[in-house]
């Protein structure tokens, strides 16, 4: 009888140490009710808290935590309807606060992320919500921070995971992108286009101002040549005026001979020789070359004076 | 019953050796007072052989308490101190570290950004994009002051 009373008693010292004692691992706060209500926080590591009097309320996890904020539906300022989905990342600050200010912690940070999403993103057109995720998450922080403050959990960070637009915006953005790229190619195209026909044409006409001055300094050139040649002309033309001048008809006579030999001489090489035309009498060709003959019978004649003199030649009459 | 081959302080001895053994596989730091408890029984029912078994129980059952008050007190007076006691104290952390603006500080009100979060922060009047030392963090909202050059 004793040693069952002593076995018993020994059985309620041995469990009421165990139920005192409270290892509280690192990363959780256990909150300690005293008869029912909060007194204390037990901190990580040993606590003696002893039983009958003192009980753990909560067990509350200090750690950064993740919630899944489900996909849903949102209807954008431009009435375009996408459906996202993002992640929570919160931490509790305050442990007594987080197990007794709010009932379920999760479910109400939950339905505030998902509420204050759908008000945030509905307030943006489609562009924004596809390219400012930034503000999205700042937005919603702002608007949540004052939510959770009272529960002692910060919401550290908001993450869009997923924005979907409906498959036809998907296409009609797709077909925008094309479009775009199109109208740039063709663009491009044109402009190459005129820029190499304003080089053909610069090219075409940088040849004809070149073509144009080869021509003007030829005839530039030609007219000199002309004039030259009419001088040289005139000179002669002078000098056997002159020789004429001094020399009388003998002179001429000399020059219109050497020329009849010449073109008596062309007609002998000529290649249809086989008919000749005499137009003029030969006997003035011999007479011609009487005439000659007269001529070096002066000159022979003449003193050397005379004849170191030329164009001053004087033809005795006979 | 409780005698048998090896008697009564062998059977404390070895009731202490099962307790020490399963502290190791079963987490909480008891069962060690227990094995304590049994340790010093082992050494009564040593001392005094005709030790009624009642009696050996409630030694047990005394030296348990004793031992887990010892412990505790042990504890409270050479506390093991955590190489980071910060730990999973977002709040204490933060102390000290830079906060930039974000929304401008009025009336004692605003926003900074600390690290990739942005935070409810109160403290002297700002601009967008002051840079203001953490002073104190109470609840989720930061108490910023200026910088001490």
């Amino acid at each position: 009888m004793g040693l069952t009373i002593a076995a018993l008693a020994l059985l309620l010292v041995l469990f009421y140490l165990m139920s005192s004692i409270k290892i509280v691992r690192q990363g959780y706060q256990y909150t300690i009710e005293h008869f029912g209500r909060y007194t204390t926080t037990a901190a990580p590591g040993f606590n003696f808290y002893p039983a009958f009097f003192y009980r753990v309320g909560r067990k509350v996890n200090m750690m950064e935590q993740v919630i899944d904020i489900p996909g849903q539906e949102i209807i954008t300022k431009d009435n375009a309807m996408i459906s996202t989905d993002g992640v929570v990342f919160f931490q509790v600050l305050d442990a007594p606060k987080a197990a007794y200010e709010v009932s379920d912690l999760y479910v109400a940070l939950l339905n505030l992320v998902t509420t204050n999403l759908r008000t945030v993103m509905g307030a943006m057109d489609l562009d924004e919500t596809l390219s400012k995720r930034d503000e999205i998450n700042a937005r919603l922080l702002n608007v949540v921070d004052h939510a959770t403050t009272p529960w002692g959990v910060k919401i550290t960070r908001v993450e869009i995971k997923d924005i979907r637009p409906p498959r036809d915006i998907v296409d009609a953005m797709a077909r925008q992108m094309k479009a775009e790229r199109e109208k740039r190619a063709n663009i491009l195209e044109a402009e190459g286009s005129r820029a190499s026909e304003i080089l053909r044409a610069e090219g075409q006409k940088q040849a004809r101002i070149l073509e144009a001055e080869g021509r003007r300094e030829s005839a530039y050139r030609d007219s000199e040549a002309r004039e030259r040649a009419a001088e040289a002309e005139a000179k002669a033309t002078l000098v056997v005026s002159e020789a004429i001048a001094a020399g009388g008809t003998q002179a001429i006579n000399y020059f219109v001979a050497q020329k009849y030999v010449e073109a008596v001489g062309k007609f002998a090489t000529s290649p249809n020789a086989k008919t000749i035309l005499f137009p003029v009498e030969a006997t003035q060709l011999i007479g011609t070359l009487g005439g000659i003959g007269e001529l070096a019978k002066e000159a022979l004649a003449s003193t050397p004076e005379k004849a170191n003199r030329p164009g001053n030649v004087t033809v005795p009459r006979t | 019953m409780i005698g048998g081959d090896i008697g009564a302080p062998g059977i404390w001895t070895a009731a202490g050796l099962v307790l020490a053994i399963a502290e190791l596989f079963v987490p909480g730091v008891f069962l060690i007072f227990l094995a304590i408890a049994a340790g010093i029984t082992a050494a009564l029912a040593w001392a005094l052989p005709d030790l009624p078994v009642a009696a050996q129980l409630g030694a047990f059952g005394l030296w348990s308490g004793v031992a887990v008050l010892i412990g505790r007190r042990w504890y409270r007076d050479y506390p093991v101190e955590s190489t980071d006691p910060r730990l999973n104290d977002r709040a204490a952390r933060m102390i000290g570290q830079i906060a930039t603006v974000t929304t401008p500080i009025r009336g004692g009100e605003g926003r900074a950004r600390i690290g990739d979060g942005e935070w409810p922060a109160r403290g002297p009047d700002a601009e967008v994009g002051a840079r203001l030392r953490i002073a104190h963090v109470e609840g989720t909202t930061v108490l910023l002051e200026p910088l001490s050059d």
